[in-house]
């Protein structure tokens, strides 16, 4: 049996990781979630270093980034995942506060797969989580599983 | 915190533009008479930097009415997720605990609608103007019609006089009529019937004023100018719904336009706008 692949989670504010795990939990995801707290450690997380480098040898299914992070942010991150070579077809969706165009420009020109602004009424945030979770986990095929 | 920095900032700017172009005249007899240039290039130079500085001041506070607007959504976010998980963990049944989760819920999205009108200001104030000769009474009756079929179930008596055509932009003038034609059917709610007359007449010095007057709740004339100002109100919220931006909205156009506002009431009796612009 395939090992059901995790899911990475970037976000600085704890308030936002126990919202959006609660919309997760709605999901019923086999997925279990792997949560950050800034850019360094999404890096140390998929490329085994600092804290993560006894980490089992697997990818996630897809990464859900927030863009503003201490360190490295959302942005730059994924610029560096796209330029290595194991990574650069990880599927990354973004999830952030601002509605900042260049935000949305810049992370598409790097090749994101989704960038989603946190909608403030929770029914709906609820639902746009839920809808992450679904597609990215459940019906997309991603291609770290190959 | 002050939000309302944007207004001022527009208005000295356009008063600056104004004093610009007097300047430049008053320099060139000056010119004339003492065939003095030094001055004249000390002038010029002393004019850009002042230039550039208030270009920057302005992009400063734009840069910050942006920001404060995005960053005060993330709080409001976890009030209102947190919120809802609260209730779902709780015993709603009581009425005293409902009516409090109805009011902390109503409060923050009250707040959510204040950020996205001060995000809709600040960008009303940075949006370039795109200036075409518009004709007046087409832009109102359409406007009316379009009121007519929101609010089909009131009675409104309408007096729309012969409007003139201004070079204005037409999305902007639009918003402006928008704002006082709907004010003018709020403050109208609590009369069997709304008189509304729209109206306008030439001034000198090829300028042209139009009129918005309605026979509603009115408001103490002592208190025109505070109606302009980012969410000031003049009437509590619980008689009439607005976070009150419609009138700063209305401020920050007319006078993007080199146009004056002003408004003149009578408790219980109406309310009137003037708007002054260029023909």
């Amino acid at each position: 049996m395939t090992k059901i692949p995790r899911i990475l989670y970037a976000e600085d504010s704890l308030n936002d990781v126990e919202l959006t795990l609660a919309a997760f939990s709605e999901c019923n995801l086999a997925n279990e979630i792997d949560v950050v707290h800034d850019g360094e450690e999404v890096l140390d997380y998929l490329f085994f270093r600092g804290r993560f480098a006894d980490r089992e040898k697997s990818a996630p299914a897809f990464l859900l980034l927030d863009i503003k992070m201490p360190k490295l942010d959302g942005v730059e991150v994924l610029k560096i995942i796209r330029e290595s070579g194991e990574y650069k077809s990880l599927p990354v969706v973004m999830l952030t506060a601002s509605k900042m165009e260049s935000d949305i420009l810049k992370s598409y020109s790097l090749g994101v797969n989704g960038f989603v602004i946190k909608p403030i009424d929770f029914t709906d945030f609820v639902k746009a989580i839920k809808s992450i979770g679904f597609f990215w986990a459940i019906v997309n095929t991603s291609p770290m599983s190959l | 915190m002050e939000f309302s920095v944007v207004v001022p900032v527009v208005a000295a700017l356009s008063f600056f533009f104004a004093g610009l172009a007097l300047g430049r005249r008053s320099m060139r007899i000056q010119m004339k008479k003492s065939q003095d240039t030094t001055l004249n290039i000390e002038l010029e130079k002393m004019v850009a930097e002042r230039t550039a500085q208030l270009k920057q001041a302005m992009e400063d506070q734009e840069a910050f009415a942006y920001s404060i607007s995005h960053d005060l959504r993330s709080p409001l976010r976890h009030i209102d997720g947190f919120l809802r998980l609260l209730i779902n963990k709780m015993d709603t049944r009581d009425e005293v605990v409902k009516g409090y989760f109805e009011k902390i819920y109503m409060a923050s999205n009250r707040m959510s609608a204040m950020i996205d009108d001060l995000l809709l200001f600040s960008r009303l104030g940075r949006k370039e103007l795109d200036v075409k000769p518009v004709n007046l009474n087409v832009l109102v009756h359409e406007l009316i019609e379009q009121f007519k079929i929101i609010h089909q179930y009131r009675e409104i008596e309408w007096k729309v006089n012969l409007l003139p055509t201004i070079p204005c932009d037409a999305n902007l003038i639009k918003t402006v009529f928008e704002n006082l034609i709907a004010n003018a059917i709020k403050y109208t709610s609590k009369k069997p019937i709304a008189v509304i007359e729209i109206g306008a007449r030439d001034l000198p010095d090829n300028l042209a004023e139009v009129f918005i007057k309605d026979n509603g709740v009115g408001f103490n004339s002592l208190y025109a100018n505070r109606l302009f100002r980012v969410f000031q109100r003049l009437h509590a919220g619980e008689d009439f719904s607005g976070t009150g931006i419609g009138l700063a909205n209305v401020k920050q156009i007319i006078t993007r336009h080199n146009g004056k506002v002003r408004a003149e009431g009578t408790i219980n009796k109406g309310a009137a706008f003037y708007l002054t612009l260029h023909k």
